[in-house]
């Protein structure tokens, strides 16, 4: 059996995703307190004072130790571990070190800035990716197909930082297509799209590369198989044969490697947010990092593991309702 | 008749063709990264000041010709002994949220700075009185003839009480007595204040003495040099301070955008850990030798792009109370001269081995060399390396972020350390304090270790002695000894660098302050306007 056929045998298969999905689910608990145990513990045995960095230059020993006090940093880090993990489970993130402000609060303020960006980025690297994909594999060794491997290696090869400056040079400051920098609302609204624009771009064209190079290499394994060519023997449209039957056996390979591009989209969306002065997340928490800001890193890195693990849930799920062979027992 | 008419006519016309300050729109302003916080008593970073003076305004402040100049006192008296200060404050002046700046307010605001950030400073007041609604007495514990000195840092600012009692006190909430009202944080994006209506206490030497001209006042965070350039020359934003030196030379190009310099109050160096237990750091001659290795034009052409003033002591020559006669002498303990710095080495006995590297008893002559990883000093200490290698230094070069270095510089784990002294108060006595005081170690600024009773001596009786001519006199005694002992290699005195957009106007009258973009920064809100 071949994926695509027996839709009504992939219905079947749904109660049976719901199972393996909820199992899954369970798992979520102790890989989050593992990564809570691993971040928690390399911020707190890391060198650096979070009060010294906080007062910085001017302030004297006294001032650092009431501040200390006041921050329940003198107390050894497990028992601020085990404090931090209680209040956790109670849903409550704590306050930042820095800010003194409700850690949940301030990602909820940043997190959307940068799901947008994530969310826009993914979207443009498949609008993007299975057109050239099949583009190049449709045409192999031809002129076009030659263009897109060119321009697939160069988006993967170049540094995304040095891409994003060249981008605003050229696209914002002397053709003036794009705003420079910063975000001007919601997405949904007309300048809010247009500050998304460049930014969501260039985080998505590595992706747009590195997925179109998969559909092209599935693309072309696929369509020399029989039964593509018996598809086109019984007569059926060329169009049928490549999008129905080739291109979403294509898309198994590229599903998965997608799955684990998410938390590369997450750590590169902090080039990103930095060149474009974009307020999300990613900023936050090399902010946080460098300022020793314990809890404000605790609380975002697991918001971060929670949204990767979930991604990479739905990516599985996808994955076996696209392939009937994957049997989730 | 005709003559009066004549000179009413001339007097209109005049006043027609004058340009007038319009009023009204939004000036936005950038910074290279997010403060960490805003709170008056917890801030102390240069980008959190920025914002802050905005909001909160000291007592007094410091005029153009470098005098301490009233900004919320009506008047003020010393007792002989100088232990007892009575201010009475001026009337009818409010806070944002329409609290008078009483004497309660007064008390209540240095009380919480005595122990904040900038507590060490305020140190010497021993009990505040409110002895009535405008009068406020301070007893010190010592006579403190330069009281004042402290009262007129913009970072010890006045604060509402009932404003800081009130919940999110420091990000949501901040009521000072400042020309600009706080009105919104956006994390990550940009800090808003909107102008203070009712503020008309502008002190003697500016123009506009309130309101602001301008409604709005944006602060975006712009942490991309490249990005905020660009925002400068092609985008919004109207002004920054955040040009680097290597973008100086774009800003001038650029047809929409401008350029000003003044020397600034930061003095940038290497300093030594001249520490008694840190051998052989300890003997001066090692440390002139680390001068005179150094070529302080080179070190500043790569790593400031050439921007900046000759430096020969450990303090800037544009502070309050410099001595100019400190440089003759620190030119001659620091000049750039590889030959004397090999006699020097060679006289306290540091051979050079066969591998280059110089060796006494059996020991090599090592430095461990550290830098911040901002790039100005990560550059400092990668050009200075070979020259100390040249000399027969051994670098151990490790460059570091902030967190990490504050660190082990406290712990006293560096010999040489490039920085600057970059949270100058403007005030010589009080740096050299901060520096080189041996009560200063254990403090981050004392990045020398250095203690010397000499040295300790001169600096109380130039922060204590009643007479000012005695404290004058100790002071350069103070800065004299300083230029001889070596605890820094000086590298350059640093430019305040201000880009701006030719539409914004005003900046004639505000860039006369020496200090306009650095410790009295407040006013711009009041001189500048979109044209």
């Amino acid at each position: 059996m071949r994926a695509g056929e027996g839709s009504a045998e992939a219905v079947e298969r749904i109660p049976v995703l719901i199972k393996y999905g909820l199992r899954r689910l369970m798992l979520l608990v102790p890989v989050l307190f593992i990564v809570t145990i691993l971040i928690s513990s390399l911020m707190y045995l890391s060198p650096g004072d979070p009060v010294r960095v906080m007062l910085g230059l001017r302030a004297d020993e006294e001032a650092v130790a009431a501040i200390r006090a006041e921050l329940g940093l003198d107390k050894p880090y497990y028992i601020r571990y085990l404090k931090w993990l209680g209040n956790v489970a109670r849903g409550n993130l704590g306050k930042s070190l820095q800010r003194n402000e409700d850690v949940r609060e301030m990602i909820v303020e940043r997190l959307p800035a940068t799901l947008e960006l994530t969310v826009f980025a993914v979207i443009v690297s498949i609008l993007l990716a299975i057109p050239t994909g099949v583009i190049s594999a449709t045409r192999v060794n031809t002129f076009l197909d030659n263009l897109l491997s060119f321009s697939s290696l160069f988006w993967i090869s170049m540094p995304g930082f040095w891409i994003a400056i060249i981008c605003v040079m050229l696209l914002s400051m002397k053709l003036n297509i794009f705003p420079i920098s910063g975000r001007a609302g919601p997405v949904w609204t007309l300048e809010g799209m247009r500050y998304l624009a460049l930014p969501g771009l260039i985080l998505g064209i590595r992706q747009v590369a590195i997925i179109s190079r998969l559909i092209r290499a599935g693309m072309l394994e696929i369509l020399n198989e029989d039964y593509v060519r018996t598809a086109r023997s019984k007569g059926l449209a060329e169009r049928i044969v490549i999008y129905k039957h080739a291109l979403r056996n294509a898309m198994i390979p590229t599903v998965t490697i997608f799955g684990l591009q998410i938390p590369e989209l997450l750590s590169l969306s902090v080039i990103i947010e930095t060149v474009f002065a974009w307020p999300g997340t990613g900023r936050l928490l090399v902010d946080a990092v460098l300022k020793r800001d314990y809890t404000l890193v605790q609380g975002i890195v697991l918001v971060y593991a929670l949204l990767v693990i979930l991604m990479n849930l739905i990516v599985d799920l996808l994955y076996a309702y696209i392939d009937p062979r994957i049997k989730h027992a | 008749m005709v003559i009066l008419v004549s000179m009413i006519i001339i007097a209109g016309t005049y006043g027609l063709g004058q340009a007038q300050p319009k009023k009204g729109g939004t000036i936005i302003d950038a910074i290279g990264t997010e403060p960490t916080n805003l709170n008056p008593f917890k801030a102390t970073r240069e980008p959190e000041m920025w914002i802050v003076k905005l909001i909160f305004e000291p007592l007094f402040t410091i005029n153009p010709k470098m005098e301490i100049e009233s900004l919320l006192v009506e008047s003020w008296k010393a007792s002989g002994d100088h232990r007892t200060w009575t201010f009475v404050l001026k009337k009818g002046i409010k806070f944002h949220d329409g609290t008078p700046l009483n004497a309660e307010a007064v008390k209540f605001s240095l009380e919480k700075h005595m122990i904040g950030s900038q507590g060490r400073m305020l140190k010497v007041i021993d009990a505040i009185e409110a002895v009535d609604e405008n009068t406020v007495v301070l007893k010190l514990k010592e006579s403190f003839p330069i009281l004042l000195t402290v009262l007129c840092d913009h970072a010890v600012g006045m604060v509402s009480p009932k404003a800081f009692a009130s919940e999110g006190w420091g990000s949501k909430v901040l009521v000072g007595t400042g020309p600009l009202m706080f009105k919104r944080w956006i994390s990550g994006d940009r800090v808003i204040l909107e102008k203070n209506p009712d503020y008309k206490h502008g002190p003697s030497f500016i123009t506009n003495k309130g309101p602001a001209y301008v409604d709005e006042w944006i602060i975006r965070f712009i942490p991309e040099p490249a990005t905020l350039i660009a925002e400068l020359t092609e985008g919004n934003v109207d002004l920054t301070k955040y040009v680097t030196e290597r973008d100086v030379q774009k800003v001038k190009d650029n047809p929409k955008t401008e350029v000003f310099m003044t020397p600034s109050t930061s003095a940038i160096f290497l300093a030594i850990n001249c520490s008694s237990k840190n051998k052989p750091f300890d003997d001066v001659r090692i440390r002139r030798a680390l001068a005179h290795c150094i070529n302080a034009d080179v070190v500043l052409k790569a790593a400031m792009s050439g921007i900046g003033d000759p430096l020969y002591t450990p303090i800037s020559p544009s502070l309050m109370g410099f001595w100019k006669g400190s440089e003759t002498i620190g030119k001659t303990n620091t000049k750039y001269d590889l030959d004397l710095a090999k006699k020097l080495l060679d006289e306290a006995g540091w051979k050079v081995g066969r591998d280059g590297v110089r060796v006494k008893d059996g020991q090599p002559l090592e430095v461990v060399f550290l830098a911040f990883s901002i790039a100005r000093y990560k550059r400092m200490a990668e050009v200075a390396t070979p020259m100390l290698q040249e000399a027969g230094f051994k670098v151990d070069l490790k460059i570091l972020e902030a967190g990490d270095l504050y660190e082990r510089v406290l712990k006293g784990q560096h010999d040489l350390l490039a920085t600057g002294a970059v949270a100058s108060k403007g005030m010589a006595v009080n740096d050299l304090i901060a520096q080189l005081h041996t009560s200063s170690i254990g403090h981050i600024l004392q990045w020398c270790l250095y203690s010397n009773p000499e040295m300790d001596k001169l600096l109380d009786k130039a922060r204590y002695d009643a007479d000012p001519k005695v404290r004058e006199q100790v002071l350069k005694d103070a800065q004299g000894l300083a230029a001889k002992e070596v605890p820094v290699v000086p590298i350059a005195n640093a430019m305040q660098i201000f880009g701006y957009k030719k539409t914004i106007g005003g900046t004639e009258n505000y860039f006369k302050h020496p200090w306009a973009i650095d410790q009295v920064s407040t006013f711009r809100a009041l001189e500048l306007y979109k044209k």
